[in-house]
């Protein structure tokens, strides 16, 4: 069986910590295998666009695992020393609103 | 491809536009480089001309630019017979008002005899001075064309050649003319003064005095030991050309000297800080791009050159402005702007210096952007 390209367990993110915590994911489980096309839906607020982050490796999980190509990225501490790096060889992005300051000059 | 070029070519004409404040900004410091260097080159103007190697002044003086300095003109004789002396010359100095095609313009009369040392080095247009009185040799600071006649006291002299480069400390023009002219008009009396003084018995008809003598040393004799010498006869003092020249800077122009070093060091601090600002809100300006950077995995060396690399082309293109600026408008500047290619190669390696300093600011606040700002809106 081939490895999947992005493996999500039961990964959850918090803001901030005490009363004014916000639970932003849940314990997500989410498995996309190379060649797949997977869009993520839901209402304003749901942690969509908190998700792609993790999965980005620009924001740090608050618990659960994920692994990227079959390689462990976190699991309650980053496995990988250099993120950007990461991001670079291994993640590719397309912008929602690709403005001229993100796209349109440095192509 | 290059991040700072692309990015300047996306906002060039903001981009050329801020070159060209820096440069008018850069210009000034330059220039006021050039006039700081224009004011000690512009004092020692004179004396370099003169090709002095001893001064004899009035003793207890430091004449005749820095003190009064008032001495028999006989004294040149004197001089032209010490051992070591190959030539002297009596001078005399005196600022005046004059009146001149063009209206009043403010010279230092040099009067000395031709043929003797104390005339300008060398004749832009015309002639030096022959033996015709009323005649002067003027700079072409003073505005005066060939021919044209001044009225200084109570006659008229004609060019009848000009010199270029020649100025007091003050900045006036200088004009030559004979001795005896000068000798007139500095020290002789008005008929009524010269009446009383008659009558008084305390003199007033002789004007055979001068400033000061100056003397040309043969080769291998020490001016050192030839001023001790002079300076046998108690009324007279004796200066080497090199007493003559730190006096004149380190004395007759050193507050303007000093204020002038002070204001470079000022301005070039306010230049820094500009400068600083200004790469500090170009890199903020792109905090979007330095995000996206970022985020698609940008290393940190590729962010700092980005903000580096713009900075220096800030630099160098405000530092190409400013030297054109200066270079071309120097000549409109009425006191002389001096720049070798010394204090232009400093001022280079200053504002490269300034860009690099100014970036450190702006890398540092680059480097704490968040991947994330990328994403927001």
């Amino acid at each position: 069986m081939a490895v999947p390209i992005v493996q999500v367990e039961r990964l959850s993110k918090t803001f901030g910590a005490g009363e004014t915590a916000v639970r932003a994911l849940a314990e997500v489980d989410l498995v996309v295998e190379a060649g797949e096309v997977v869009g993520l839906k839901g209402p304003s607020g749901s942690g969509k666009s908190t998700l792609l982050n993790l999965i980005a490796c620009i924001q740090e999980p608050t618990g659960g695992r994920l692994s990227i190509g079959g390689e462990t990225v976190w699991d309650g501490q980053w496995r990988v020393a250099d993120l950007r790096a990461l991001r670079r060889e291994r993640i590719g992005f397309i912008f929602q609103f690709p403005t001229p300051s993100t796209m349109s000059h440095w192509p | 491809m290059n991040l700072a070029l692309a990015d300047i070519r996306h906002k060039l004409g903001r981009f050329v536009l801020t070159c060209l404040g820096l440069g008018l900004l850069m210009a000034v410091a330059l220039s006021m480089v050039g006039i700081y260097q224009g004011v000690v080159s512009e004092a020692l103007a004179l004396s370099r001309s003169l090709r002095a190697d001893l001064w004899v002044v009035e003793s207890g003086t430091r004449g005749p630019f820095a003190e009064a300095s008032r001495i028999p003109g006989d004294v040149r004789e004197m001089v032209a017979r010490l051992p070591g002396v190959a030539a002297a010359g009596a001078i005399t100095l005196r600022t005046a008002e004059a009146q001149a095609p063009q209206g009043t313009i403010r010279v230092q009369v040099i009067g000395y005899e031709p043929g003797r040392p104390g005339g300008p080095s060398a004749i832009s247009t015309g002639r030096g001075l022959g033996g015709t009185r009323f005649e002067i040799v003027a700079d072409a600071r003073s505005g005066l064309p060939l021919g044209a006649t001044l009225l200084l006291g109570r006659h008229r002299y004609q060019v009848v050649g000009t010199t270029r480069g020649l100025v007091s400390s003050g900045g006036d023009p200088l004009i030559f003319m004979h001795l005896r002219d000068s000798q007139d008009l500095q020290f002789r009396l008005a008929p009524a003064a010269a009446r009383r003084a008659l009558a008084a018995a305390t003199g007033g008809g002789g004007t055979d005095t001068v400033n000061a003598i100056i003397a040309r040393l043969h080769p291998g004799a020490d001016p050192a030991l030839v001023a001790e010498i002079a300076q046998r006869w108690k009324h007279l003092a004796a200066l080497t050309d090199r007493q003559q020249s730190d006096l004149l800077t380190m004395s007759v122009v050193n507050r303007a000297r000093v204020q002038l070093g002070m204001f470079t060091v000022v301005l070039l601090f306010v230049s820094a800080v500009i400068i600083a600002l200004i790469i500090y809100t170009m890199t903020m300006d792109k905090l979007r791009e330095i995000a996206t950077l970022k985020l698609i995995g940008a290393p940190d060396r590729t962010i700092i050159g980005l903000v580096l690399q713009q900075a220096l082309l800030l630099g160098g293109m405000a530092y190409v402005a400013a030297v054109a600026i200066v270079f071309s408008a120097r000549d409109v500047f009425p006191r002389a702007v001096v720049l070798g290619p010394g204090e232009v190669t400093a001022m280079a390696g200053v504002i490269a210096v300034i860009c690099l300093l100014g970036s450190l600011v702006s890398i540092r606040a680059a480097l704490r952007i968040e991947p994330q700002q990328a994403l927001g809106g």
